[in-house]
This record gives structure tokens, C-alpha cells and sequence, in this order.
């Protein structure tokens, strides 16, 4: 009966306790999904707005579900006005590749070199490089504009690629991560004879694995989604990325949003498809590196 | 005697035969002539509307078969938002395109750089009389003492009253015509308004081009700036007494504010005019073929209400142009193009396709034909030609004046002297020296 009415007590203590518990959760729960709308919403009005046709796209009141569908005819409008939309996505593969591989050569070397050489200057040289990220593009986007047309690389993809394959972003992330690798592994390697390069490539880069997919996936994002550069550098329809593609849609006196986000909707798709099989990389990058691109 | 006067009667038939052919020969006579080059080459050409980039593809087309075998011309659309920081990155560069489209209200600054061939040596080689275009269609293309014309207009907009004729049944209301005062504009406003039902009468003070502007161009004020850039006009009285007009119908309920029609763009008034939230909208011949297209109502247009002291109602009128860039290797080639697509052949290409109006005077009412039998009366945008009011301000005071002038008067409240007078004060710190 004691016994009985001590666990009535606790259960009656327990209940007590956990109603701060239950409330505390259920408004964390209503934060994150206020949160997950606000972040889906505009995913959400992208796909409406691709599926509906011209006469529902200003509507009032706003209508999420169109009237009458028109997903097909805008993908066919689309294909029929961009001229050459697929390519457009090519174009921006190859240069989403070509820039990934390159960032991934360069800034990994150059990482190595800062996180386990020591060399006169080493410290201002690196902080000469990080200070490039605190120059904005958009400053110096004409300079590198005449320096390209000089050596006579406007409208080429060596244009796109090869002034993008080093990033002080990724400098900073690699070289956090080498740094992380216990010495001592290196050193046992180049006790067995090994030389710098080996140990990069044999050592120190298979134990970044996730620092070297979060630096991929960021990589791989930002020059998907690159606009400024590849439309000053190379803007013949041969040599022309997807988010100029899109950007060209828009008339001075028009904007045909259903085709605008149609064309949204296919050129996210890929990066849709990368974050969902890599998302833990994505936060992984974001967290390591303090930094959100 | 008999004979002579057969021979007279026959003399005069033949004369006056001859006249009028002569007559309808000049009246079917091109207005602008294309010509053959003299020597083909390699041009390049940007655009900024992918319409016209397909129409003017065409026209190209049709120039280096008809006129130039063997000159090539790399056509290239760059998108609308960023057209104008490309060229001046490239004209930083140095590395203009040969021809390009211009706006009237960017002119000013390549003209000023002397980065635009000078076309007047051409047109008077090519013997085109530049005064068949209107002078607001060409003269914000005119630069330097003489007046040379630097650009060959490609087409034309102008403003008008787009009207829902159902609100003006449902009111009982005759429908507005061109004879139409600011009075029986602003009658037909207050009887549309139906407060209970959110509907507001009209909705015209929107930014320059669409909206206020035109009101204080029929005062016979040039809006904003005056014509040789030397002053902010805002602050005169035909400014002043303009946006008190319009601010009086605001005051009163029967137009809407920024924030309730969503926004200051000429195209949120536009919008809440196709959902029949409002009657009566001032809108561009620009959005003829959205309204064609989109309106579930009956409507129609007209021209702007007249000014009841000066009589005129002057819309704005805005011409895109053609120019050429003063370093290009091949300056005769780029004339030759830029007179074709000028011409009455190269603009049959603008007038069968519709949309926006060819600037060649000849073509008018092939325009008007190509929307086809809408039953609207589009004829209004073309009688509003002989008296428009062409674009003066720049770039630099656009946010200014399209943005801040329209919210601090029709949404914040600020009087009309107030904020004409702080729009000014940026205003005159942006004009030349």
C-alpha cells in the first residue's frame, strides 16, 4: 500500500515534472515547423507558379493549386523560347565539374602546404589569401572582365572554369581539416618512405573524407548557381550557363513567370537531388567551417 | 474650236490622271528606303527582349539576302536586368557591340562618353528625312549642336486608359472618350468607387511612365526634368497642381494606396485593374497583348483625360532605338543594318508581330491590325502620337522618382510639396554640369 502510494507519488511527481518537459517541446516543435514552411514555401509557390498558365499568375486571392494545370505546355513553351535550355544545363555541368575537380587539386595542395609546412611568410600568405573572401566580386569583376578579354579568353569555357578552380573558401576549409589529422600517421608514412604528395594523397586526404564531400557539395552549389561571372565571361549561346538561360526569359516588358519558374524548377533539380543524398555534408561544411556560401 | 476643247477636256483627264497617280504614288512610297552595302562584313548585335531578338532575328535574316549577301551578323540577347551593366562593362572594355538596342533614357550617358557613331552622315548619305519619325519618338536621340540623330527607333509605347466597361454598366455610367477633362475623370472615379466591395475607380499615379508623369505633362510642364537636363521640375506649379489632383482622388477613396494595390510598380495597378479591383487604369500599349490575353471582363481603352485649361492630355512616349558603337570595325556596315531595320521593310517584321508599335510612321495601322478582331479600340495609342510628351529623365533619378516620390505621396501621406521637394533636392545634386 506504502509502496503503492509512493509510486502514485512519483508518477504524480513525474507528470509534474515532465508538463514543463511537454510544453517546451511542443513549442520547440511549432518553431521548427514555422520554420520548415517558411523554408519550403517558396519551393512550394516555384512549382505552382511553373504549372500554372499566364492568365492565373497574378490572381487574386493567391491560389496555390492551379486551375488549370499547364505543367506541360509551359516545359514545352519553355523549350521552345530559351532556345537550346539543355544546353544551357550542359554548359553548367561542365563548368560545375571542371571548377570542382580544379578547387579540389589546387586548394587541397595549397591546403597541405599551409597545414604542414614551414616556410618564411607562411602566416601572411594565408592570411593574404583568406583575405579574399572579404573582397566582394562584384568589385573587381570588370578588372577580371579586360584581363580575360586581353589573353583572349571572352566566351570560352576556360573562361568559366579556370579562374574559378581556386577558392580561398576552400583553401580555409581543407586546411582546417589536414590540420585535424593526427601528425603522427604522416609521420609514420614518411618513415616508410614516403614523400610529401604520397602522404597527401596516400594519408591526409583519404582521412578528410567528409571534409572534402562538404567542401564538394559547397563547391558544387556555388558554381551551379554562379550568375555574375559566367554572364560578364562568356555570354554567347554556345558558352551560356543555365542561370542566364533563365535570367533571359525576362523582356523589359514581360515576365513570364510561369516559364521563369519552370525553368527554376528544372535547374534546381540536380542540386535537389545532390542535397537529399548529401545533406549531412551540407551541415557537416556549414558547421566545420563557421562559414554559409 | 471642237477639237481643241476634246483636246483640252482629254489634256486635263490625262493631267489629272497623272496627278493622282502621282499621288497615290507618294502615298504608297516608302517613308525610309533601304539600300543595298557596299561591302559585306562581320557585325555583332545585342538585344535585350527575347520577342524582339526573334522579330529582329528575321529582319536580319531578310537584310543579308535582300540587301547584303554574305555579311554576318552574331545576334546575341542579353537578359533585360543586367543589359545595361553588361554594356558598360564591355564599353569599359572597349568592346562594345558594332549595334545594339538604346533606351531613351540611357542615351545621354554614351552619347556623353562619345561611345555612339554619329548616324546623321549616314541618314543624309542614304537621303532619309529624319522628321517622318515624331519628335518625341527621335529627339532624345539627337546629340551635339547640329542635332545629329544617333539612333534609328526601332518602336514605340505610349500610354492610354484602360477602362472595364462592365463597372461602367454596373454604374450606369457612359463609357470615357478622348474628349474627356480631369473633371469627368475624376466624376467617373467617385460614381465607380464601391467601398464595400474594395473596388476603387481608378488607379493612375504609378510611376513616371505609366502613371503620374503623364498628368503633369498635360499641364504642359515637362515631368521630372526638363529637356536639356538643367532642372528638377517637380517643384513647379504644373507639377505641383498634377499630383495635387491625383493625391485629392487618394485622399478621397477612390484610388488606392501603394500598399493595397501591393505595390508602386506600374504593373501591381495593372494587376489589381485585371482582378476588377479597380476600374480604370493608366497602362502602356505595352500591355495590350496581357490584357487581350488575360482579361475575364469586357474593357476597352482611350486616350488620357485632357487638361481643363490647356485642353491637351500629352502621354509619355518612350522609343527604343538602334545605334551603333563609335569604335566599330565595320561603321558603314552597322549604318546599312541599322537603316534597314529602320525602313518600312525591315519594320514590317515589328508590325506583323505585334506587341509593341513600329516606330515607322507608315506601319501604324498595320499594327493596330495585327491584334486582329479584339473589338478594343487601339487606334487610341496611335491618336495619342501627334502630342506625346518623349522621356527626359536618366537613370540615375529613377528609384527617385518611380519609388519615393509615388510612396511618400500615395502611401505615407508626405504633401505633394513636401516630397517634390525632397525628390528635388536629390534630383539637382544628379543633373550635369
Amino acid at each position: 500500500m506504502v509502496e503503492q502510494q509512493g509510486r502514485a507519488h512519483d508518477a504524480g511527481m513525474t507528470w509534474a515534472r515532465s508538463i514543463p518537459y511537454i510544453s517546451g517541446r511542443v513549442i520547440s516543435f511549432l518553431i521548427l515547423v514555422a520554420g520548415a514552411v517558411i523554408m519550403v514555401l517558396p519551393f512550394v509557390w516555384m512549382v505552382s507558379t511553373a504549372c500554372k498558365p499566364a492568365s492565373e499568375l497574378q490572381r487574386l486571392p493567391v491560389r496555390f493549386v492551379p486551375e488549370t494545370p499547364s505543367c506541360l505546355e509551359n516545359l514545352n513553351t519553355l523549350y521552345a523560347t530559351s532556345g537550346g535550355f539543355n544546353r544551357y544545363l550542359l554548359n553548367s555541368g561542365l563548368v560545375t565539374v571542371g571548377r570542382t575537380i580544379g578547387q579540389l587539386v589546387t586548394c587541397s595542395l595549397a591546403a597541405y602546404g599551409f597545414a604542414r609546412f614551414r616556410f618564411p611568410g607562411r602566416n601572411v600568405l594565408f592570411a593574404l589569401s583568406l583575405g579574399l573572401l572579404m573582397v566582394p566580386f562584384q568589385a573587381i569583376v570588370v578588372q577580371e572582365y579586360l584581363l580575360l578579354r586581353q589573353i583572349g579568353w571572352l566566351n570560352t569555357f576556360a573562361a568559366l572554369i579556370v579562374p574559378g578552380m581556386f577558392s580561398a573558401f576552400a583553401l580555409f576549409l581543407l586546411r582546417q581539416a589536414f590540420l585535424q589529422v593526427p601528425i603522427e600517421l604522416e609521420e609514420a608514412a614518411i618513415i616508410d618512405g614516403a614523400n610529401p604528395l604520397q602522404v597527401l594523397w596516400k594519408v591526409t586526404l583519404p582521412l578528410s573524407g567528409p571534409a572534402l564531400a562538404a567542401f564538394a557539395v559547397i563547391t558544387v552549389q556555388a558554381a551551379w548557381n554562379d550568375f555574375l561571372f559566367p554572364l560578364v565571361a562568356a555570354n554567347t549561346p554556345e558558352t551560356r550557363v543555365v542561370t542566364i538561360g533563365i535570367a533571359l526569359l525576362q523582356g523589359e516588358r514581360s515576365t513570364p513567370y510561369n516559364l521563369i519558374m519552370m525553368g527554376s524548377f528544372l535547374a534546381t533539380l540536380p542540386m535537389l537531388a545532390l542535397f537529399v543524398l548529401l545533406q549531412r555534408y551540407f551541415i557537416e561544411g556549414v558547421a566545420m567551417s563557421g562559414l554559409k556560401r | 474650236m471642237t477639237r481643241v476643247r476634246r483636246f483640252a477636256i482629254v489634256a486635263i483627264a490625262l493631267l489629272s490622271l497623272l496627278l493622282s497617280g502621282m499621288v497615290v504614288a507618294q502615298e504608297d512610297s516608302p517613308t525610309i528606303q533601304a539600300q543595298p552595302c557596299a561591302e559585306p562584313g562581320q557585325l555583332t548585335m545585342w538585344v535585350w527582349d527575347p520577342v524582339w531578338a526573334e522579330v529582329i532575328g528575321n529582319a536580319i535574316n531578310a537584310w543579308q539576302e535582300d540587301y547584303c549577301p554574305g555579311a554576318e551578323v552574331e545576334l546575341i540577347q542579353q537578359p533585360w536586368e543586367q543589359y545595361w551593366d553588361l554594356l558598360q562593362t564591355n564599353a569599359a572594355g572597349g568592346d562594345l557591340p558594332d549595334v545594339f538596342n538604346m533606351s531613351q533614357d540611357r542615351f545621354y550617358f554614351y552619347a556623353d562618353n562619345d561611345a555612339l557613331l554619329n548616324l546623321q552622315p549616314y541618314w543624309d548619305e542614304y537621303g532619309v528625312d529624319t522628321t517622318v519619325w515624331g519628335t518625341g519618338l527621335v529627339d532624345p536621340y539627337r546629340w551635339g549642336e547640329d542635332g545629329d540623330l544617333y539612333a534609328g527607333p526601332v518602336n514605340w509605347d505610349t500610354v492610354a486608359l484602360f477602362y472595364n466597361k462592365d463597372m461602367f454598366d454596373a454604374a450606369g455610367l457612359d463609357y470615357p472618350t478622348a474628349d474627356w477633362t480631369w473633371d469627368d475623370f475624376a466624376s467617373a472615379a467617385a460614381a465607380l468607387t464601391d467601398p464595400e466591395n474594395d473596388v476603387y475607380g481608378a488607379s493612375v499615379y504609378t510611376e513616371y511612365q505609366a502613371g503620374y508623369a503623364n498628368w503633369i505633362a498635360a499641364t504642359g510642364t515637362t515631368p521630372v526634368v526638363d529637356a536639356e537636363r538643367t532642372q528638377c521640375t517637380l517643384t513647379e506649379p504644373g507639377s505641383i497642381e498634377a499630383l495635387t489632383f491625383l493625391k485629392d482622388l487618394l485622399d478621397q477613396g477612390y484610388m488606392p494606396s501603394v500598399s493595397i494595390q501591393g505595390g508602386a510598380n506600374a504593373n501591381d495597378a495593372f494587376n489589381y485593374w485585371l482582378n476588377e479591383r479597380v476600374a480604370m487604369v493608366s497602362g502602356g500599349s505595352w500591355k495590350l497583348p496581357e490584357a487581350i490575353a488575360n482579361a475575364t471582363f469586357n474593357w476597352d481603352v482611350v486616350q488620357l483625360p485632357k487638361h481643363p485649361d490647356t485642353g491637351i492630355s500629352r502621354p509619355i512616349l518612350h522609343s527604343v532605338g538602334y545605334v551603333a558603337a563609335s569604335n566599330s570595325d565595320n561603321p558603314d556596315l552597322a549604318a546599312n543594318l541599322i537603316l534597314y531595320l529602320s525602313s518600312d521593310e525591315g519594320q514590317q517584321f515589328f508590325a506583323e508581330a505585334g506587341g509593341v508599335a513600329p516606330a515607322n510612321p507608315a506601319l501604324q495601322q498595320q499594327w493596330v491590325d495585327s491584334f486582329g478582331d479584339t473589338g478594343v479600340n487601339i487606334s487610341a495609342f496611335v491618336d495619342a502620337l501627334p502630342d506625346t510628351q518623349g522621356v527626359t529623365p536618366f537613370a540615375e533619378i529613377w528609384d527617385v522618382m518611380n519609388t519615393d516620390l509615388v510612396i511618400n505621396i500615395f502611401d505615407l501621406g508626405m504633401s505633394v510639396e513636401e516630397a517634390t521637394q525632397q525628390a528635388c533636392d536629390f534630383i539637382v545634386t544628379q543633373l550635369p554640369e
